[in-house]
């Protein structure tokens, strides 16, 4: 152990200046590692945040984009801020630095107090705590505590590097690897609005499709959407619905925006959709469709019709609207292989399909459209209905065939606009006919025919039905 | 500063002179190396000791033997509950001179001398215990208004007895704040035992030689003693005592102005009724001082101050009757001060 005997003031002076020289080259390169780190880290995580957002714009739809970037931009600005405030409590100063060097090198606190003692008086064994101390410098030496002249976070900021690169690829080459966003695909459909009640089926599915319809398509969807707006009117839930649809909206535009601007893309065309009604009695002008009934199914008597529309007639279907009548079918016999050119009547048409029809008149619904289905398609339309129903009056008459049981249905179909659909001028896909056999106690699920009853039990039927 | 440089002996004079008197004095004490090294931390860093023992745990052996070792006077003194101050002080007697004239002489007491043993001290009135508090602190003793100096070195060594409670007076907080230390002998084990039997009952009785040369005991004890003092402490490390000392008060005590950063430790608050007084806040450093010096070095580390906490502070830390009722050991206590403390400077 070095013992300080005769050395001189001034060599006291060099050797703690050595020392405390020695000290300030530390504490530069860990001041210097703390600037690296926030400066790299910082770096990092807004170019590895700007990478994804570019990432997320290519492959996200703009509702994902928007929340993926509102999380990205909040993640960065609290790492920024963690950054710059580590980077602040990492720097060191001269005590601090002392006070590292110490623990590092298993000083026992020698440089510490070297610093703190360094200004007041010196005792009578600061020459040999200086001695000791700097016998032993390289134990502190700048390149033994802290080798690193860089920083680590600079793999951060290479990883984020990557990650931009990787995301420019993207971007310069979409096309190539096959990534193209939902909104390029431009599509001219064509589609047959008839009864059906046209509205999206997701709000942001197809944001860019531009729906032409014809006049009476309009006033088809237009009836629909009022009829929506009623029901929808009764409570605040359809408002609040239609506000929120409204921000949705609006955040779908921005989105879509901020993904046009970081992508380089235009904004895609529009598809187009063109509806037209082939509801043809529907085209019709109504007297016209009324006067075109009574022609046709001229035989045809008022009971016959209520019984048609489910034996009753209601307030609000007066019989001049009720199309039914005679109104010939587009492809005659073909009404069976060709269903979704069945006319229901105007009740359906002119309300919501789904999943809103009372049963009473689904009854006659059914009815109706089985016999403007198979019953209209084989013995002309009237023919199959009269004599129908629970009347007393018109319980009788002639024997007739009984109605096909072909139960009508409502049903919901989403349709989307698909690059992969069937080629053009090529065939659907057409689901086969499966018709499973009934055993020996069933019965088809048919009508019970009309059969022929004598006169003589026609009064007590009669009165039975009276009852 | 050169001139004083060479005057004092240096840090591995001191290393090397507490090597040697620990050697004299184990050559003779079997065991114990820790108890014997704190009560030479304690010497050199000029306080008293307590020493807290089991009989026949070499109590006195090794007050004896320290003696021997340095080659510095020693007394003992048994104390009993009819003991009296006068006893230990002194007192005038009248003598006759050669004229044939009776006058009034001082007949000096026990505690003249350089190492003092207060063996049970617990037996004695509190007045008798009180009567050695000045000569503890102030190294004089004042009869019938004279006062008169002890010689330098003076090391007093109390023992406890802490079995045969009854018929004791424990001694005030004040009077066991005067010690620097608590040292406890704790049981030998087997091995140590066997030695002890074999070393104790032979023809040949081990005896320890001086230290020092003859005559330059005092002067070298005192220059080493100095050395000490020299010893460098850094501001931070200074704080890191004080602060140390701060967490063992517990926060309902009514005594402190200022509560902030006190003990925030549950165990603290809830067994301690007082807690370190600012000797033991002087005790750590001096401790602390002298642990450097025996590692080589000019300056107190952190680690100084751990090292001499559980004797400097043991017995500065007053519990309370939930601390009794749940068998709370003091030294737990400031193991836990000490945890926390090091936590908090990170």
């Amino acid at each position: 152990m070095p013992e300080p005997l005769d050395s001189p003031r001034s060599s006291s002076e060099q050797k703690l200046t050595a020392i405390l020289a020695q000290l300030a080259r530390l504490r530069l390169r860990l001041n210097a590692l703390a600037l690296q780190r926030a400066l790299f880290a910082s770096l990092a995580l807004i170019i590895g945040a700007g990478a994804i957002v570019v990432l997320a714009a290519l492959l996200l739809g703009p509702l994902s984009f928007l929340a993926a970037a509102t999380l990205l931009v909040f993640g960065l600005l609290i790492g920024l801020v963690r950054f710059v405030r580590d980077a602040w409590r990492a720097r060191v100063d001269a005590a601090s630095t002392a006070s590292l060097a110490d623990r590092r090198a298993d000083f026992k606190d020698r440089l510490t107090t070297l610093v703190s003692l360094s200004q007041s008086g010196e005792t009578a064994l600061w020459p040999y705590l200086l001695e000791e101390t700097l016998t032993q410098q390289q134990e502190f030496a700048v390149s033994r505590l802290q080798r690193r002249r860089v920083s680590h976070s600079i793999y951060a900021l290479l990883a984020s590097g990557i990650l931009a690169s990787l995301a420019a690829t993207l971007l310069l080459a979409p096309a190539r690897l096959g990534l193209t966003s939902k909104a390029s695909i431009h599509h001219q459909a064509n589609a047959s609005a008839d009864n059906l009640q046209v509205r999206p089926s997701d709000p942001g599915a197809d944001q860019d499709a531009q729906a032409n319809a014809d006049a009476d398509a309009n006033q088809q969807t237009s009836e629909s959407d009022q009829a929506g707006a009623e029901s929808g009117s009764n409570g605040t839930p359809g408002n609040d619905k239609a506000a929120s649809s409204k921000l949705m909206d609006k955040a779908r535009d921005f989105a879509s925006a901020l993904q046009n601007k970081l992508t380089g893309r235009k904004a895609p065309e529009r598809a187009k959709i063109d509806m037209r009604n082939t509801d043809q009695a529907k085209n019709r002008p109504k007297s016209q469709s009324g006067q075109s009934g009574g022609q046709d199914g001229g035989s045809q008597s008022e009971p016959d019709r209520l019984a048609e529309n489910g034996g009753e007639r209601g307030p609000q279907q007066p019989q001049s609207q009720n199309p039914r009548g005679g109104a010939s079918v587009p492809g005659g016999d073909s009404g069976q292989d060709q269903p979704q050119q069945s006319k229901p009547n105007d009740r359906m048409a002119n309300k919501p399909i789904v999943g809103q029809t009372d049963p009473n008149q689904q009854m006659g619904n059914n009815f109706s459209n089985g016999s403007s289905g198979s019953g209209a398609g084989r013995n002309g339309p009237g023919a199959a209905s009269h004599g129908s129903g629970t009347d007393p009056e018109h319980l009788f008459g002639k024997a007739d065939k009984p109605p096909t049981a072909k139960d009508g249905f409502s049903i919901t179909l989403e349709a989307r606009l698909s690059e992969s659909g069937p080629a053009a001028g090529g065939h659907g896909y057409v689901p086969p006919k499966v018709r499973s056999s009934l055993n020996s106690t069933q019965q088809p699920d048919e009508p019970l025919s009309r059969a022929a009853v004598p006169d003589d039990d026609r009064d007590a039927i009669k009165r039975v039905f009276e009852r | 500063m050169n001139a004083q440089v060479m005057q004092t002996p240096g840090v591995a004079d001191f290393a090397r002179a507490f090597r040697q008197i620990q050697n004299e004095i184990h050559k003779v004490i079997v065991g114990h190396r820790q108890a014997v090294e704190e009560l030479l931390i304690a010497f050199f860093a000029g306080g008293h000791v307590l020493i807290e023992g089991v009989p026949g745990s070499g109590k006195t052996m090794l007050v004896k033997t320290l003696g021997q070792a340095l080659g510095l006077s020693f007394n003992r003194i048994q104390f009993t509950v009819d003991l009296m101050p006068a006893d230990i002080t002194g007192t005038r007697v009248i003598v006759s001179s050669e004229d044939g004239r009776r006058e009034f002489s001082f007949s000096r007491g026990p505690v003249f001398c350089h190492l003092l043993l207060a063996d049970e001290i617990n037996r004695a009135t509190p007045k008798t215990q009180s009567a050695l508090l000045e000569a503890m602190a102030e190294l004089q003793v004042t009869v019938s208004g004279s006062t008169y100096q002890i010689a330098p070195p003076y090391f007093v060594l109390a023992t406890l007895n802490p079995v045969e409670m009854e018929g004791t007076y424990p001694l005030p907080e004040a009077q066991l704040d005067r010690f620097l230390f608590k040292v406890r002998l704790n049981y030998p084990d087997e091995a140590e035992l066997t030695r002890i039997i074999s070393t104790t009952t032979g023809a040949d009785e081990a005896r320890p030689e001086p230290v020092f040369p003859p005559g330059e005991t005092a002067a070298r004890v005192e220059a080493l003693k100095r050395l000490v003092r020299e010893v460098m402490v850094a501001p931070e490390v200074e704080r890191y005592a004080a602060l140390v000392i701060r967490a063992t008060l517990p926060e309902s005590s009514k005594f402190i102005a200022n509560k902030q950063g006190l003990a925030r430790d549950e165990a603290v608050n809830r067994y301690v009724s007082f807690g370190s007084s600012p000797r033991g806040g002087q005790a750590l450093i001096l401790g602390a001082k002298v642990c450097a010096l025996l590692d080589g070095r000019a300056n107190v580390a952190y680690e100084d101050i751990e090292r001499v906490a559980q004797p400097a502070l043991v017995h500065r830390l007053m519990l309370n009757y939930a601390a009794e009722a749940d068998g709370v050991d003091t030294s737990h206590l400031i193991e836990r001060v000490l945890k926390s403390v090091r936590d908090r400077r990170g």
